[in-house]
């Protein structure tokens, strides 16, 4: 809620449209999404208003104070207008106290924001107040630079019985999109009267006036939510003043779309995360505030790694940038499937970072992750485990480029105990198949699931995406180094491997006209075993793969699977990423010379 | 956290009676010096069991369960190796051993039933170690395996009679690379039962050095889907026939099968 003076003229330079981009107004790749920020626990409730203030005197913002609340936190977040280009100097005031522009963040769309925390400054005021509406006045020195604030106060509300968390997520949408996954303290019991789910989003520089088409699309667990969040409901159509936020006095009902949403028909009993996704179409919004009033209560929120749809990076381990040691595997608290920091950079953010072409970058591959589960999860619209969107279902918005590194989990191709075992046991029965006649049945058994992944990937290339299928390589050495170890057996095991799951993904991809891209030649000499590796194994010696069983329980012992055997890691390290992505960007650059 | 620790005495205490039997009879066996007591066996720190002397398998069981916990398995080390015999013993927790280099670990006439087992020298420094199992039948519950890892040239595992039951595989790694460089390793069956069937087994991997060592089959009875032994000189006669499962071997016949179509 908030009240509005709003007559001053925008800016000079300012567009026609309020809030849409000027003519030369380039694409920005600022704004790298909302992060978690502040995360309070307890019987909380929460008041939630903006102001846009124009002239000299300010403008009112109320807060809704509940009968015996005290104020537990309180903040601001602050928007600058869109396409000034100009961070604030002067700060914002309220009853006539400066408010501290903190944590700057530059927007997608040549703006700022600002979050600080105002507990101090309200406390008193809020607390001293009777129940109900408590007014503040707000002013902006530079009228012109600033769409409005939002303010948030948590409160200590003794009406509530039930533990709530109020979670705000702060920071500046990519023009792409983000995703975040919102992880919860126990699952979701639709029925019990305490549960709630609501998510607010606070909106800047976004106007739906006049005919004006700047909207924001939400989508949790992969259903949409809206695709019209946005709008000055809060301010006014001009800029300056373009300011909106789910809260006080605003209706959760979809049809209203006051960027208040109740999440749950869009979420399973059961579930213990939510996925949302934010998007913003028409590239001139500024989302800088999302607040979660929850229960189950949250603990914690993990933000996706990429922020478009342009480019969808879709695969299993060898897309995530981590090795064996450092992937803590979680499915549902990371939507990696690694919780940690990757010791490298995978190679579809390499792609993503060689150019502006494909910057607008979504990336999902999660370690382990195999075709079978990509088409199951797809087909049943949420993932088996943790509520990402399904990688396939991403794929379908890619509107550029999708790369697809799918299958070696469907082989194990990374089981060499297994595979020792299996391309040996002829040797004792005459009963048992060679090593490439179960490596052959093994890539047919996939064969079903390589068709139903392709056939979802038409989607994307109906929009103008390129799909690549990325062929596996050959993780270790071709041949023997100067030293003791015997690189051949592994080797042309694993070459087995790679030739029949890259013949089936090949002759797959060739009858939907998809790019398939052959492991880059360069790794030939550079395999596990090699002195210049480009995996993180260090061993190829297949006397070495029996103590690579998973029943393998380390010292000190641990039951944690990534504790286990490092020699054999065929995952990328840093030159291996690299030459991966240089090998789909050549690829991908032939076909364009073409 | 109680029961815990009221296990944690127990096994102390118990421990403790074994040294102290020892040390009594010494003590009345008329020495005029008086030694002093020896410490309580297995000492427990920092959830790792270790035994200064040579241990018996009981204790180590013991000492299996008294450090493992909902985190970790059992872990045990052996400073003077392992000997026993005629004996029944279960491990009740997925167990840890590490042989530190001095003794053996030698076991004739068990039955052993237990969870996971590793028994492996990794973790400490240099030294011989031999792994003796004569007529001893270990069997693992449904989901365990057995991994042998010993990595020192001279080292030695020998399986005679018996049988080695582990739904989810065995494994046997004796390649000689502690120093990074393979250098030996030797594994000898006679008459053994080796036994890894259950869902999603690894089946039976036996491997020594590519390079120096060794693995010897003298009619073993091998009972899985996938079986692999490799090393250097590998041979294992089963009936009237002898598989010739060397390096070489191998890499010639997996070389060849990568040039298929």
């Amino acid at each position: 809620m908030a009240c509005v003076v709003a007559t001053a003229a925008p800016g000079s330079a300012a567009p026609a449209t309020p809030g849409a981009a000027p003519p030369a107004a380039a694409a920005e790749t600022a704004g790298g999404g909302l992060r978690l920020a502040v995360n309070e626990r307890g019987k909380l409730s929460r008041s939630i208003a903006a102001v846009a203030s124009d002239g000299p005197a300010g403008g009112k913002l109320t807060v809704h104070k509940p009968a015996g609340a005290t104020v537990r936190r309180a903040y601001m977040a602050i928007a600058s207008a869109g396409f000034t280009g100009t961070p604030l100097t002067d700060p914002v005031t309220m009853d006539s106290q400066p408010v501290a522009m903190m944590n700057e963040v530059a927007s997608g769309i040549r703006s700022y924001n600002y979050f600080t925390e105002i507990t101090d400054l309200v406390r008193a005021k809020i607390d001293k107040a009777p129940a109900g509406r408590v007014t503040f006045v707000v002013a902006e020195p530079q009228p012109d630079l600033v769409d409005g604030e939002i303010v948030v106060v948590i409160f200590d509300d003794p009406a509530v019985e039930a533990d709530r968390t109020v979670s705000l997520l702060y920071g500046a949408l990519g023009p792409g999109g983000d995703e975040y996954q919102v992880s919860l303290a126990s699952p979701i019991e639709k029925p019990n009267p305490d549960t709630r789910l609501e998510m607010s989003l606070g909106i800047a520089n976004s106007n739906r006036s006049g005919g004006a088409q700047q909207y924001s699309t939400v989508y949790v667990d992969g259903k949409r939510l809206t695709s019209t969040a946005g709008g000055a409901d809060d301010g006014a159509p001009h800029n300056g003043a373009l300011i909106t936020v789910g809260g006080d006095g605003d209706s959760s009902a979809k049809s209203a779309d006051d960027e208040l949403y109740d999440l749950t028909p869009f979420v399973a009993a059961g579930d213990r995360s939510v996925a949302v996704r934010t998007a913003n179409p028409s590239r001139d919004d500024n989302v800088l505030l999302a607040t979660f009033t929850m229960n189950p209560p949250v603990t914690g929120v993990t933000t996706g790694s990429g922020a478009g749809d342009g480019y969808v990076g879709l695969g299993d381990s060898t897309t995530t940038g981590f090795s064996v040691p450092t992937c803590v595997q979680d499915r549902v608290a990371s939507a990696v499937g690694c919780v940690g920091n990757p010791p490298v950079t995978p190679y579809p953010d390499r792609i993503a970072g060689a150019g502006a072409q494909y910057a607008d970058e979504h990336r999902v591959g999660i370690w382990g992750y195999t075709v079978h589960e990509a088409v199951v999860d797809a087909n049943s619209g949420h993932n088996a485990t943790g509520s990402w969107t399904p990688q396939l279902l991403q794929a379908e918005h890619a509107t550029k480029l999708v790369t697809v590194s799918l299958g070696a989990g469907d082989m194990r191709l990374a089981d060499v105990t297994y595979w020792l075992t299996q391309c040996t046991a002829a040797q004792f029965s005459t009963t048992k198949p060679s090593c490439y006649d179960a490596a052959r049945k093994r890539a047919e058994a996939i064969r079903p699931d390589v068709r139903a992944m392709m056939t979802r990937l038409d989607a994307a290339k109906r929009n103008g995406a390129t799909v690549v299928i990325v062929q596996y390589y050959n993780p270790y050495n071709t041949h023997q180094e100067p030293g003791p170890r015997d690189c051949t057996p592994l080797w042309a095991i694993a070459q087995i491997l790679t030739g029949q799951l890259n013949r089936v993904l090949g002759e797959e991809a060739a009858k939907h006209g998809f790019l398939v891209v052959p492991p880059p030649p360069t790794f030939a000499g550079h395999g596990a075993g090699a002195a210049d590796s480009y995996v993180f194994g260090s061993d190829c010696d297949v006397a070495g793969a029996a103590g690579a069983a998973t029943f393998n329980l380390g010292w000190p012992p641990s039951f944690d699977p990534s504790a286990g055997p490092r020699e054999f890691d065929p995952h990328l390290n840093d030159k291996g990423a690299q030459a991966q992505a240089d090998q789909i960007l050549a690829r991908l650059h032939a076909v364009v010379v073409r | 956290m109680r029961r815990r620790i009221a296990v944690t005495v127990a096994v102390a205490m118990s421990v403790a009676s074994i040294g102290l039997a020892a040390w009594h009879s010494a003590v009345f066996a008329g020495t005029q010096h008086r030694p002093a007591p020896p410490a309580a066996e297995p000492s427990i720190a920092n959830g790792v069991a270790t035994f200064q002397r040579t241990a018996r398998l009981g204790d180590v069981a013991t000492a299996c369960a008294a450090t493992a916990n909902a985190e970790s398995p059992g872990a045990v080390i052996l400073r003077r190796g392992l000997d026993d015999a005629h004996v029944s013993v279960t491990f009740t927790v997925p167990c840890a051993i590490q042989l530190a280099g001095g003794g053996g670990f030698s076991l004739r006439d068990v039955r052993v039933s237990s969870k996971t087992l590793n028994i492996s020298d990794t973790a400490f420094g240099p030294g011989q170690n031999s792994i003796s199992l004569y007529d001893a039948r270990l069997t693992g519950s449904g989901d365990a395996g057995l991994l042998v890892a010993l990595s020192d040239p001279a080292d030695r595992v020998t399986l005679d009679g018996g049988s080695l039951r582990y739904p989810a595989g065995i494994a046997m790694r004796v390649r000689g690379d502690r120093s990074g460089a393979d250098t030996g390793g030797t594994v000898l069956l006679s008459h053994t039962t080796l036994s890894a069937r259950g869902p999603g087994s690894a089946g039976i991997a036996v491997t020594a050095s590519t390079k120096h060592g060794i693995i010897a089959g003298n009619q073993p009875k091998l009972d899985a889907d996938a079986i692999g032994f490799v090393a250097d000189r590998c041979a294992v006669t089963q009936g009237d026939r002898t598989v010739d499962c060397g390096a070489a071997r191998l890499a010639r016949d997996l070389k060849a099968q990568t040039a298929t179509p």
